[in-house]
Order: C-alpha cells, then sequence, then structure tokens
C-alpha cells in the first residue's frame, strides 16, 4: 500500500496522455463504535479505513471509477476503468474543475476536543448511561440500544487544474433505545444527542428522556381516522425535511424527478417557513468550506417566508442551465458519483415554546414519532403515508398516547398549513446532511386509525 | 487473498490477551453500476472495493476492526489493538487450518465482468425505449444495470478456511408519469445471484414496460382509503408482509437480548394454521442466496413457522452463544466494515390452495395491493409498516379502481394470525433489507395471501 501522495501521482501520470481533466477525490475515516448491554461492552467496533475515487474526462466523455487499494495495479485499474466509462456517457456534460480561488476559511482549523476523551471515558459514559436508564422506572427492564459512536474524516481533493485541497471533522452520537412493559404490553423510547466534544454530554438527561418516552407509550392505541389539527415534534419535522431533500437537488427538478420543479419564486409554504443552508455555522456537524467537487460552499435562504427561493445545485446540473455550482456537489462515498445535498439546512426557530402552543389548542393530536421514511415518503410526487404516534391533545394538555396510526398529505400542502413555529429547534444524526427543525402547529392533517 | 501463515499469526495475536474465538473476514469485491437517463448514460461507475475485518469473541462480547491494509504488519497491529480489549490472558490457541469449501447453489453460466459495457447499455437503452413508449404520460425513464464479483475468505481459530464467489446482478427501472402538474411513479427491478445470463430469462424491455405501467395506472389513480379493511397482497413482493411483521423479530440478534415480540415462542402457535413459513439461502440463483453465509456456515432451508407454530429462530454464532443454540447459517453482512449478525436471505410464505379470486371474491370492500414498497418495524414491540406502490379497491368481490400509493400499519403479534387465506401461486420478490450489519440482497416472497383486516394510511380530501 502507498501513501495518498504518491497514489495521486501515479494515476496523474497514468492518466495524463488517456484523460483530458482529471478529478482525485479521497476520503479517509477512523471511528469507533461502542455498544452496552447487561452493564458489559458487547459490541466493540474500530476502523481505519481510505479510499480513492477519480473523475476522469476523455475524449468521449465522463467516466468515473474507486479503488478501496492504494497500489499500482489499482491505479491502472481505475484510469482504465474511468476511460472505459467515459465511452459511454453523453458527452455534452463535461464539468469543468475549478482552479484554486479563496475559501471562506471559517471551518478549518478549530481544535479537536474529540482527542481530549479516552476510550475509557467513553465505556464508562455508556456503562453509566445503561445503568441510569435502567434504575429510573421498574417498568423499563430492558434496553434495545446504547450505542457510542465517533467518527474522525478526512477528504482531499485533487484536480489537474492544480487543486489541491483537505478538509478534516470529527464527530460523535451517544443513542439509547430501551424497552418498557406493563403486564402484556410493551413500548419503546428513545433519545439521542450528536456532539463535537462528548464532556458536555448529560447522561442523566438522555436517561430520563427514553425512559419517560416508553412508559409514556404504554397502552397506546390508534385514534379514528380524520383530519385532526396537529403539532409536530420538532424531532419528526427534521425526519420528513430530510426524507423531501431530493426535491431540492437542480437535477432532479431538470430531469422531471421533483414535484418543485418550475417552482422557483412559487410560494411552497406558510409565510412561518424560512429555510437555511448554513455551511458555517459553528455548530453545525456538516460545516465546511468546500464540496467534494472544489466549489466554495455557500450561504443560502431556500425558502424565505414561504417562498422557494431557489434550488441546489452541483457543476453538472448548474451548467445546463448556464449559472455555477452553488457549491453543494458532494459523494455519499467514494462509491457514489457526485450527487447534490446540502451541508447544515434548518428551518427557523419561532418565538414561543412548544408548549405553550400546545396549551391554546381546545383538540388535535401531538405526533412524537414516525417511521418507514425510506418507503412511505416520495420525493419525487411530494407525497407522503408514514407509520405515526403521538398524543391526544384535549384542551391544552396531553392525553392519552396514541400508536398504530399513520399520517398522510403532500409536503408543500404540509407546509402551507403551518400556522406556528416553535422555539425548540433540533439537529438530527448528520447523514447525508445535517437537518435541524423545531416543532410545528399545522392546520389539519390526514389520519388513518381505527 | 492472504496466506495461511499470515493468518495464523493474526488469529494468534487476536487471542493473545483473552478471548475463546477469533476470525478474519476478508473481501475484494469489484462493482460495475451504469445508470441511463431519458436515454443518456449519465453515470457510469465501476471500482474494487477491499478491506479485512478480524473479530474477536469473549464468551458473548464481540470485539471487531476493519481496515483496507492486507500487509501482515498492519494486520498484526490492528490484531493487537483489538486485543487489548479483551482481558483475562490467552484462552485459546488457533488450531491448524482445514479447508472446506461449499458451492453449488449459485452456478453461473456467463460472467459477467467478462461481458463488454456496450452490450449492458444496450440493455439500458432497450428498457428505457420500451418505457417511454408505452404511454405518451410517461414523462421520465431512468434505468440502472448493476453488476458485483464479491470474493470472500474467511479463517478462525477453529481451523476453518472457507472462501465463497458471489456474482450478483440487478437491472432496474423507474419510470415516472407526469399530468397536470401531478408526478407518479413505477419501479421493477428483478435480480439474481448469477451471471450474465439473467438475461435469457428476464427481458428487459418488460421490465421498461411493467415499470411504465404501473407509473400510468397510479397517475389516473385517485388517492387510497384510510381506515381498517380486509387486504390482498399480490404474490412476490407481498412478502415484504411477513418480512417486516415477523421476520426481523426472528433474528437472533434481537431474540437473545429478549428484545423481540417474538422471544420465548418456540413451539407455541403464532400465526394462524394457513402459515408456513421459511427461510431459505439456498434457493438456486435466488438473489438473497449464498453458499456460506459470512461466518463460513453452509446456509440452509430453515422452517421458521409450520402451520402457525414457531419452529425456528434466525441464528448466527454470536447470538447463538447467548440463547444455547447452533447457528442455523443465517450470518450476514453488507462487506468487511460491518461485524456479521443473524438476517433473512430468502424468506416466504409457503403456498396454499386458494386462487386469487377466491381470496377477493368474499371481499365486500378492501384493497387489492398488486405492487408493494419498502417497510420498517420496531422488533420489540412488533409495530410495522410497509408501503403499497400499485393498489386498487376491491369492490363485492372484485378488483376496482385504481388507488395510489399508501403506508399500511400494524403489529406482527396481531397481524400473523389475521392472514385467513393463503393461494397457490408462490413468486419471489428482490430487495435490500436494511439493518445493523448494513445493507444485503433478499428475497422476500409470498403467494397472494388475504389479511382479514389492517389499517391503510390513505387520505381524505379536505
Amino acid at each position: 500500500m502507498m501513501d495518498f501522495n504518491a497514489f495521486s501521482s501515479l494515476v496523474f501520470a497514468k492518466g495524463k496522455y488517456r484523460l483530458n481533466e482529471m478529478e482525485i477525490f479521497y476520503s479517509s475515516r477512523k471511528t469507533l463504535k461502542i455498544e452496552v448491554f447487561n452493564q458489559k461492552v458487547d459490541n466493540y467496533v474500530v476502523s481505519d479505513t481510505e479510499g480513492v475515487a477519480l473523475r476522469g474526462v476523455g475524449s468521449d466523455g465522463v467516466g468515473h471509477s474507486y479503488t478501496e487499494r492504494l497500489d499500482e495495479e489499482s491505479a491502472e485499474m481505475i484510469v482504465e476503468e474511468a476511460c472505459q466509462n467515459g465511452k459511454f456517457t453523453d458527452s455534452n456534460e463535461r464539468p469543468l474543475f475549478p482552479k484554486r480561488y479563496d475559501y471562506p476559511g471559517v471551518v478549518r482549523k478549530k481544535p479537536d476536543e474529540m482527542k481530549e476523551f479516552q476510550t475509557e471515558e467513553k465505556i464508562s459514559m455508556m456503562l453509566n448511561l445503561e445503568n441510569e436508564a435502567l434504575k429510573l422506572d421498574s417498568r423499563v427492564g430492558k434496553i434495545q440500544m446504547c450505542i457510542y459512536e465517533d467518527s474522525h474524516t478526512v477528504r482531499r481533493l485533487k484536480n489537474s487544474k492544480g487543486l489541491d485541497l483537505e478538509e478534516g471533522s470529527s464527530m460523535g452520537y451517544v443513542y439509547l433505545s430501551v424497552v418498557a412493559k406493563q403486564d402484556e404490553d410493551i413500548s419503546t423510547g428513545s433519545s439521542f444527542r450528536v456532539f463535537k466534544n462528548p464532556k458536555k454530554i448529560q447522561i442523566e438527561k438522555i436517561a430520563r428522556e427514553a425512559v419517560e418516552e416508553a412508559v409514556s407509550f404504554l397502552y397506546a392505541r390508534p385514534v379514528g381516522s380524520g383530519n385532526y389539527g396537529a403539532v409536530i415534534r420538532n424531532r419528526v419535522f427534521v425526519d420528513i425535511l430530510e426524507g423531501f431533500i431530493p426535491a431540492f437537488s437542480g437535477l432532479n427538478a431538470q430531469r422531471g424527478l421533483s414535484f418543485l420543479m418550475g417552482k422557483e419564486g412559487d410560494l411552497i409554504g406558510s409565510p412561518e417557513i424560512t429555510i437555511i443552508e448554513d455551511p458555517f455555522m459553528e455548530e453545525g456537524h456538516c460545516s465546511c468550506d468546500f464540496d467534494d467537487e472544489g466549489y466554495k460552499t455557500t450561504k443560502k435562504i431556500i425558502v424565505e417566508e414561504g417562498r422557494l427561493n431557489g434550488l441546489l445545485y452541483d457543476s453538472v446540473s448548474s451548467g445546463n442551465i448556464g449559472s455555477s455550482s452553488t457549491g453543494n456537489g458532494f459523494r455519499s462515498s467514494i462509491k457514489e458519483t457526485i450527487g447534490i445535498r446540502p451541508t447544515n439546512l434548518l428551518v427557523e426557530k419561532g418565538t414561543r415554546e412548544l408548549n405553550k402552543i400546545i396549551e391554546e389548542m381546545d383538540s388535535g393530536i401531538f405526533i412524537t414519532e414516525v417511521a418507514g421514511l425510506h418507503s412511505g415518503l416520495d420525493s419525487v410526487s411530494g407525497d407522503f403515508s408514514l407509520q405515526a404516534q403521538g398524543f391526544e391533545i384535549v384542551e391544552g394538555t396531553l392525553g392519552r398516547p396514541i400508536k398504530g396510526i399513520t399520517i398522510s398529505g403532500n409536503l408543500i400542502q404540509l407546509l402551507k398549513g403551518v400556522e406556528e413555529v416553535s422555539d425548540d429547534i433540533l439537529f438530527g444524526i448528520p447523514g447525508d446532511g445535517c437537518f435541524g427543525a423545531p416543532s410545528i402547529k399545522i392546520n389539519s392533517i390526514s389520519v388513518s386509525g381505527d | 487473498m492472504l496466506n495461511r501463515v499470515t493468518v495464523e499469526n493474526v488469529l494468534n495475536e487476536s487471542l493473545a490477551r483473552g478471548g475463546d474465538f477469533a476470525e478474519i473476514y476478508l473481501e475484494d469485491k469489484i462493482t460495475s453500476n451504469i445508470k441511463l437517463v431519458q436515454g443518456d448514460i449519465k453515470d457510469s461507475l465501476s471500482g474494487r472495493d477491499y478491506g479485512i475485518g478480524i473479530r474477536i469473541l469473549d464468551g458473548t462480547n464481540s470485539v471487531y476492526g476493519y481496515t483496507n491494509s492486507p500487509s501482515e504488519a498492519e494486520l498484526i497491529k490492528l490484531a493487537r489493538s483489538l486485543s487489548l480489549s479483551v482481558s483475562g490472558g490467552r484462552k485459546a490457541q488457533p488450531g491448524s487450518f482445514e479447508e472446506s469449501i461449499h458451492s453449488g447453489n449459485n452456478p453461473i453460466k456467463i460472467q459477467l465482468s467478462t461481458v463488454e459495457k456496450k452490450e449492458k447499455v444496450e440493455l439500458l437503452k432497450r428498457s428505457y425505449l420500451a418505457a417511454k413508449e408505452y404511454d405518451q404520460v410517461i414523462s421520465q425513464v431512468t434505468s440502472a444495470y448493476m453488476e458485483e464479483e464479491q470474493n470472500i475468505l474467511i479463517a478462525n481459530s477453529d481451523g476453518l478456511w472457507t472462501s465463497d464467489s458471489r456474482s450478483r446482478v440487478r437491472f432496474a427501472v423507474s419510470a415516472t408519469a407526469s399530468l397536470n402538474g401531478e408526478l407518479q411513479q413505477g419501479y421493477y427491478a428483478p435480480g439474481a445471484s448469477m451471471g450474465y445470463e439473467l438475461f435469457n430469462y428476464v427481458d428487459v424491455a418488460k421490465v421498461g414496460l411493467e415499470a411504465a405501467r404501473i407509473a400510468k395506472a397510479m397517475i389516473h389513480a385517485d388517492y387510497a382509503p384510510s381506515g381498517k379493511m380486509p387486504v390482498v397482497l399480490e404474490n412476490g413482493f407481498g412478502g415484504v408482509l411477513f418480512h417486516e411483521a415477523c421476520g426481523h423479530a426472528l433474528e437472533a440478534s434481537f431474540v437473545s437480548k429478549g428484545t423481540s415480540a417474538f422471544g420465548g415462542k418456540l413451539e407455541q402457535e403464532v400465526a394462524s394454521k394457513h402459515i408456513t413459513a421459511i427461510d431459505d439461502g439456498t434457493i438456486t440463483n435466488g438473489w438473497g442466496t449464498t453458499n456460506i453465509d459470512d461466518e463460513g456456515t453452509p446456509t440452509r432451508k430453515n422452517v421458521l413457522i409450520q402451520n402457525g407454530v414457531l419452529k425456528s429462530y434466525l441464528v448466527d454464532k454470536l447470538n447463538g452463544r447467548r440463547m444455547g443454540l447452533e447457528s442455523t447459517g443465517s450470518a450476514r453482512r453488507q462487506s468487511y466494515r460491518y461485524p456479521p449478525t443473524s438476517r433473512m436471505n430468502n424468506t416466504y410464505i409457503a403456498p396454499g390452495h386458494m386462487s386469487l379470486s377466491d381470496l377477493i371474491g368474499s371481499i365486500e370492500m378492501g384493497l387489492y395491493a398488486k405492487n408493494l414498497g419498502g417497510g420498517s418495524v420496531n422488533p420489540a414491540t412488533g409495530d410495522f409498516n410497509f408501503s403499497v406502490m400499485e393498489g386498487y379497491l376491491i369492490k363485492n368481490g372484485r378488483i376496482a379502481e385504481p388507488v395510489r400509493g399508501a403506508t399500511l400499519v400494524g403489529n406482527g403479534i396481531e397481524i400473523l394470525k389475521l392472514i385467513d387465506g393463503v393461494g397457490s401461486n408462490l413468486k419471489m420478490g428482490q430487495g435490500m433489507c436494511g439493518a445493523s450489519s448494513g445493507s444485503v440482497p433478499v428475497n422476500v416472497g409470498q403467494p397472494a395471501i388475504r389479511v382479514s383486516s389492517i389499517t391503510v394510511g390513505g387520505r381524505k380530501e379536505e
């Protein structure tokens, strides 16, 4: 195996006479995962991996290849594969790789607080978390998941125009899910925290949130089918927003695969809804100065008081409309070609507390959890139908727990029905982007139940 | 691959400070994916995955690490760092290796990588044209060709030395229909663990037509109804109901920790007597078939439920230790990046004797779910969901007008008792199943079945 500098030089040398332009993307990742069960470390996983992706522009078109082995044979292989793959692609879509230019530089060179925390401390924190959760309520006797995971990633980008960029980041999360049981009824509850510095985590709070949620869902039953006024909890709104992100891709809109196509400038939500992408947020876990093509990231208001200002673009999709990349070209992994996604995306919070909003409602439902997002949510049509649970709202207070229902609708209809936004913004566990949202009150949602 | 001396040294180092079992898993995989959007190739990507995972078991505790480097020095370093997490001093020595190779479940006639890309591109174009020309309402067609050849080596301190070669190919078409500003999609994606001869059996034009047919039916359809009603699930991917409602909860990863709704129910009646359910990792060329599982145990046919009585869980080595059970050959993982755990392979409900018209005939008002999408489950409670991609109302015992996608929800323990009719036309559908050991190919299958009552998540007009 060789290091990245040697490997990339070899690839550039081998590709020089066969490809007009080349871009090499490198990613390395170190991870640690600790799972605790019955006061023991039940599963412990460490990793140290790297990989390289090549995008090559030949005379016929653009070809992609990758390898997780960095040796001479693989350098040969990825050049050959990129050449072969380029023979069939549509030649109109040649990316023009950027030269080096000034990046905002806001994100880089922050001290990595994660390193101050030793493995033993992480393990004892998780043992404490499990222990704490098990002693809070006699009905909670089983832990479903008690997981710690942190990761350190480095990405590097070199292209044949002389660009050479590097950026690293660290993050971690703790996730707890517990099982409550009373007689024959079983329910679960969960809680999580995403962090840069694990020392700031309050274990007792995570334990209490998960346990209280599990216990509160004992004997949950469906409500009758119909349309209900509703409050959607921040965590659920984050999930729904994240699920619909492909619809905000300029490329999907160009391809007729998004219900937002042609809606730039239109109202797609109530005036309460403002959605911002901010790559430079201090607390953002997806903050970065450049995207995976080397374009600089930009802060932008995507939806402003209900109006869709614009979509997200990479080099290819922006080239299609004669404009420039918005810095949203990212790879999910070296095994994926460039896709379009936001960095940190958040719905602006309101001014009032969640319980004040609920207090003013005569009746309705409070949706606290949804499931089946990968299958029940269609980012092409905007429709969703999701398994849900929550509580009845009766005269301003939370009533009996509800499960075994679905909520259905369309994203635009949902956003247009937003009457109030609360002040409780929450960020989810980062995936392809980081998503944050507050709880919202909506005029009506269609529920299927008994 | 790796030589025996290196592997023995690595396993020896892994056990130096404790642990009673060590295992090495090497994966070398080449993949090729081509994507056609509206008749043009937009992405052609190929490459090589390569990595090694080392696992140490100490009783019921597991330690796992992985790296891309095959050098002995790097592997010894990884083994040493892992062994520091196990205590108690040396308990075991690696035994001498005995090679044991199992093959024959997935015969291959034409190796995928020997076929020129040009030919694969032609398949994509054929499917595109078929879908595009199906109807004016079809506005967008995306087709994808995906192949992989995965070679794995597994060796462990019990002396096992085995390998497997897995060839998988899949062809997917997604068609979008557009009318009056609305979009609806149809999707069809057959696949198999076989070589390029798949295309002697699968006509890609028909794959395109099927996706287009679904999209057209759905763009002209109204919203699905909401509330509880009888539902007939068509054969093939309808098997997603059993996969979510019960299959996951039978995985030892949940059962062994007491977090499965089906825990402690062996030999008990858990389903209606019409139900016999099987997970079979040996079906010839099945999408979820392998010769050995990802711990090196030969796959087999496991009867999970027989005439309504729970007969077996799906067990891997680690969780088998917790439960005092032998492996059922069900340990799987997406790649070297995951330690293996118990998963499904090809899971299906065995055929009964009813015809589709028998199943539908007695329903006054209900839903006929012709094509299904994915779903998920909370194994502890058994609460599950899955989506209907193409549905029709059933009125007075007949299939009536089409209705759009909706999610169906229920509880696994309750729903298995409400399956009151099983058809005779067993068929498999191909999917990717995601869980703690990653995303693995699975078949879900069944003949058409009738559920007497399930919640349909449609919507009411304002």
